[in-house]
């Protein structure tokens, strides 16, 4: 009995290896199953400054975002890094890199629940405290996981980047902002020791978490601040119904570029009532005109 | 200075510096338990060493005369056999008869350096050598019986590579 | 290799076999960790999979970091002695890190990609996961390599055994600095067929090469008649003054020379102290039982790596630690993963031992629960990567009042390890030697209490305040320990020039200062270390961001005789593209 199983299991992993798994040849029932879901992703981004623009993989400006595979799980994410540590001498940009990097290689090494991007936010949080280099600053930051297990997307975010998901026209869920107050989001920070006290902080276990089943051609988006502030909803939801049930990744890829273009375009419009400008006007500030940030767009659909 | 004269078993006789030749333990307890002083003109016999070998260890004792103590003998003492000095090696290149009557010899006079090089010298001998090799290095005769050789073997077994 | 086998027959010219090139799949075991276990950054982790940073070169937290290198630590009082200097390692192994690949190959190549400090590898082992057989694939002396990165792919032994669990040894006590593995490759061929690979699995296929028994048989007749056998002459105690250089091994094949030889070859003096380490591949259960029946004062025993993974192992033992309880003063166990709670009771009636080390046995202890209580003369405890809890440790502080070496590193259940300090500031007044790296429940009110050990010489409190305020509490121990030799303050991010200046004008002794990751600390410091501390040997500024490259030069060139640690850094993050 014993022998006969470990001839199985080697055969499995040889098949692998070999590039021939052939579902008949195998008596795992877990190879023969080829409904899992998965994601076709596209990303799209600029970065406020036109000038500078760093080219760096997974960076925007001050934006970060990843996307990562494991064997059960499809994982997506974006951060947006606090500005205001400009003026300490502190670059921005990469604290919410060095989170984006780090969850996606704890992703990659399996080291994460997919039932839980939050505790990956938080994972990848503590983890910049184990780094030499001291990585400071502070980010928001929204993680989401595809669980093929189950087909359920599992979510965290903190502060005010977010998600969305469409299906059939409407769309189903989507993520809520969590201020401190007007245009300060919730974030994760690592400040310098002694600026400590003067810091927002919060604990990345302050992410709100939802989950959602997914069907074949829903469509998700994952996107900073500077996409929610400049585009209305009906603009977006309006991108997002083009690419319902779509497995072309290039054609996501131009809606994709369509979203972050026009998120930039407005964002620079001075006459323009954009959203953060409502959200302004309803907290008594008298502002117009779209609001000047990095953008980063992923769009990403469900196949099963 | 004053010397000593030290008689081999052969009939030899060496004048040598009191504190060279108190380096060796037996010495230095037998003119202790003698009371010899140094006017006298005492010869000291050593049955036990021929003139050759006391030619040796006097010439050894003599070049670590001012050798600080040997740590005395406990558990901690230096165990390798790597720390063997270039002159000690030079000096023990030697016939296999000619280092085992310094050994015998560095055990009867006991003088604790020279017994403990010349002991570590046959033990690089013998490391790393399997059983047969030691047998013919040292000119051993192999008295187990073909069954109790393959019992030892067994027992011993452990440390072999397989 | 030493004696490459003319004859040898590669497997795969024989059958048919696929050739298979795979990265590490999981990791089985490893001596060394330079992080806290929940942390991927510098972890054995990183081994897994493909190589994520080379051929970039430097000091990266995505590659695999040995918590050690050179002789810094060597120099420290509670570093560990070898028990047995006979049976010491000519290649020097210090650590090992152990790995499984998916699928089991006869094994030909073996990549190692080195990023940081190369040249610390010294043997590479193969077995399969399901045997306890290892075999040596590779070994050699540890080599100078120049600083950059570099694909390390040594020559191996041809077997023709499947192999899907490596294991390599390092010695980086030749190293400059810290030396990184990003990953690991092992290429080699598997039997298409599984009736091949079945019978390989089991090691039928190959006959295994005869014993090489004959070469010396004839020479047996002559020794009767050519030269003289002048052992005979030696007396007993002679031949045991000859003996006690020999190592274990020697020891063994001693014991089949004669008769004679046999009966002094088990004289108990012999073996008062056993050091198994060099030997972990060979000890089994018969090992012990052979050793039991030598044994009957055994003082030193050190079975560090030895007996995981060998079914029976621990109660052996056990019982073999019981049969010596008396006499046994120095036992290290290092990496023994199978020490239970259990074994812990048999060590605690062991009430004459002075030093015991327990690094890596990672759960030993049992929570709310006294271990070790009867141990009263330790002077030395190392209990790295244990899950020893606070209350627990300060029971055993309290009962030990001459304990001069505590070694805690990377203790995550120790939670408050303020109070663990204040017990063995009214227990032990003795201590000299506090090593808590990395562990991370340290504050600055538990960090003054250091300042009431007058006779403290080395402190390890690398990482320990990492984003905490430390306010004065250097002064404490500026104060409170003037013959400060070794002090590891790595990564205390809140301390600055104004704060360390004190222990600079004070701290004379201090040897050893390791002050990286401080981002205020400036060149102009550094300056005054150098100047003003004048047994200074070693100074870590890596990743003290406001001192510049080339002011570390000028450093360096005005003090050729103190070593300036200035790490590889890389200035932003494009090399993972």
């Amino acid at each position: 009995m014993m022998h006969s199983l470990l001839i199985t299991g080697r055969l499995i992993s040889r098949a692998i290896w070999n590039g021939l798994a052939n579902a008949s040849q195998t008596a795992d029932p877990s190879l023969q199953r080829r409904s899992e879901p998965c994601l076709v992703s596209a990303v799209c981004g600029f970065s406020k400054d036109r000038k500078i623009q760093r080219l760096i993989k997974g960076q925007f400006g001050d934006d970060a975002w990843f996307t990562a595979k494991y064997k059960t799980a499809d994982v997506l994410g974006v951060a947006d890094g606090v500005g205001g540590w400009r003026a300490y001498g502190i670059d921005p940009g990469e604290f919410s890199l060095h989170l984006m990097r780090t969850c996606e290689r704890l992703v990659k090494l399996g080291r994460f629940t997919p039932t839980n991007p939050s505790e990956l936010l938080a994972n990848s949080y503590y983890e910049l405290m184990s780094h030499k280099k001291a990585i400071l600053g502070s980010s928001t930051a929204c993680v989401v996981i595809l669980n093929k297990e189950n087909s359920t997307l599992y979510t965290a975010n903190i502060g005010d980047s977010g998600y969305m998901v469409v299906r059939r026209g409407r769309i189903v869920r989507k993520s809520e902002e969590q201020q401190h107050y007007f245009n300060t989001p919730f974030q994760l920070s690592l400040p310098p020791p002694g600026a400590r006290r003067d810091v927002l902080s919060d604990r990345p276990d302050a992410a709100a978490q939802d989950n959602i089943p997914v069907e074949d051609g829903d469509v998700i988006l994952v996107a900073t601040d500077g996409v929610f502030d400049n585009l209305p909803h009906n603009v977006i939801l309006n991108e997002l119904l083009k690419v319902q049930g779509e497995r072309c990744a290039s054609r996501l890829q131009m809606v994709a570029n369509s979203i972050a273009w026009m998120a930039r375009n407005l964002s620079f419009d001075e006459t323009f009532i954009s959203p953060f400008a409502e959200s302004a006007f309803a907290n008594g500030i008298n502002t117009i005109g779209g609001k000047p940030d990095d953008i980063t767009v992923i769009l990403a659909t469900v196949a099963i | 200075m004053p010397n000593i004269k030290l008689q081999s078993s052969d009939g030899e006789t060496f004048e040598v510096d009191v504190e060279i030749a108190k380096c060796s333990v037996t010495i230095k307890t037998m003119l202790e338990d003698l009371g010899m002083d140094d006017e006298e003109e005492e010869v000291v016999p050593l049955p036990n060493v021929n003139s050759a070998i006391l030619r040796k260890v006097i010439h050894w004792a003599t070049y670590h005369k001012d050798d600080p103590p040997p740590p005395e003998d406990d558990e901690n003492k230096e165990k390798r056999t790597d720390d063997i000095s270039s002159w000690d090696a030079d000096f023990l290149k030697v016939d296999q008869g000619t280092l085992f009557e310094l050994i015998l010899a560095a055990n009867y006079l006991d003088i604790k350096g020279l017994l403990d090089v010349t002991c570590k010298t046959v033990a690089n001998m013998i490391k790393g050598k399997a059983p047969e090799e030691i047998r013919k290095t040292f000119n051993i005769k192999n008295d187990f019986t073909a069954s109790e050789e393959e019992q030892v073997r067994k027992e011993n077994e452990w440390c072999e590579e397989k | 290799m030493d004696n490459l086998k003319s004859d040898f027959v590669p497997a795969e010219t024989l059958i048919k076999m696929y050739h298979l090139e795979q990265y590490v799949h999981v990791i089985l075991d490893y001596t060394s960790r330079y992080n806290n276990s929940n942390s991927s950054y510098y972890s054995p982790f990183n081994l897994i999979g493909k190589y994520e940073i080379y051929p970039f070169y430097g000091d990266y937290p995505e590659t695999y970091f040995l918590r050690s290198y050179g002789t810094w630590w060597k120099k420290s009082d509670s570093c560990q002695s070898n028990y047995r200097p006979q049976d010491f390692d000519p290649l020097g192994a210090e650590d090992y890190v152990t790995v499984e690949f998916e699928s089991a190959v006869v094994p030909r190549d073996i990549c190692i990609y080195e990023t940081y400090n190369p040249g610390a590898v010294v043997r590479i082992w193969g077995k399969l996961a399901s045997d306890t057989h290892w075999v040596l694939l590779w070994r050699g002396h540890p080599q100078q390599y120049p600083s950059k990165s570099r694909k390390f792919h040594p020559k191996i032994r041809p077997v023709n055994q499947l192999v899907n669990v490596i294991r390599l040894e390092f010695n980086q006590s030749h190293l400059q600095y810290h030396y990184s593995v990003d990953a690991i490759l092992l290429g080699g061929f598997q039997p298409v067929s599984d009736l091949y690979y079945n019978m390989m699995e089991r090691g039928l296929f190959f006959l295994k090469k005869p014993e090489e028994a004959s070469k010396f048989s004839d020479m047996d007749k002559y020794s009767e008649f050519f030269g003289e056998d002048y052992f005979v002459k030696l007396p007993y105690e002679v031949m045991i003054h000859i003996f006690q250089y020999l190592d274990l091994k020697s020891l063994c094949r001693c014991a089949r020379v004669n008769k004679r030889w046999n009966e002094i070859v088990n004289d108990p003096f012999l073996y008062q102290t056993l050091s198994l380490k060099p030997y972990w591949y060979l000890v089994n259960c018969n090992t012990i039982d052979y050793f039991m029946k030598k044994c009957t004062s055994l003082k030193k025993l050190d079975i560090s790596w030895c007996g995981n993974d060998i079914e029976g192992f621990d109660k052996k033992l056990a019982i073999f630690i019981g049969a010596n309880c008396d006499t046994l003063t120095h036992c290290s166990l290092s990496n023994c993963k199978y020490i239970s709670r259990e074994m812990l009771t048999e060590l605690s009636t062991c009430r004459n031992l002075v030093d015991l080390r327990l690094k890596n046995v990672t759960n030993c202890f049992k929570l709310d629960n006294p271990s070790l209580q009867y141990l009263d003369k330790l002077v030395t405890l190392d209990l790295t990567a244990t899950n020893i809890e606070d209350g627990d440790l300060i029971c055993i502080l309290k009962e030990n009042p001459n304990l001069k070496h505590l070694i805690i590193d990377l203790c995550e259940h120790l939670t408050n390890l303020d109070i663990v300090v204040e017990a063995a500031a009214d227990y032990n007044p003795k201590l000299t030697c506090w090593s808590s790296w990395k562990t991370l429940s340290l504050t600055a009110e538990g960090v003054k209490k250091f300042g009431k050990f007058p006779l403290m010489k080395e402190l390890d409190l690398g990482w320990c305040l990492i984003n905490k305020d430390p306010g004065d509490c250097l002064r404490y121990i500026v104060d409170g320990c003037p013959h400060l030799s070794r002090l590891i303050l790595s990564e205390w991010r809140g301390l600055n020039d104004h704060l360390i200046i004190p222990l600079i004008m004070t701290c004379k002794e201090l040897t050893q200062l390791d002050i990286f990751g401080i981002k205020n600390i400036t060149a102009e410091l550094c300056e005054k270390a150098l100047l003003y501390l004048p047994k200074l040997r070693l100074l870590d500024i890596s990743f003290c961001d406001s001192i510049r490259q080339d002011e570390v030069e000028i450093l360096r060139r005005q003090y050729p005789h103190i070593t300036i640690q200035r790490s590889c850094q890389y200035s932003s993050m494009n090399y993972l593209n």
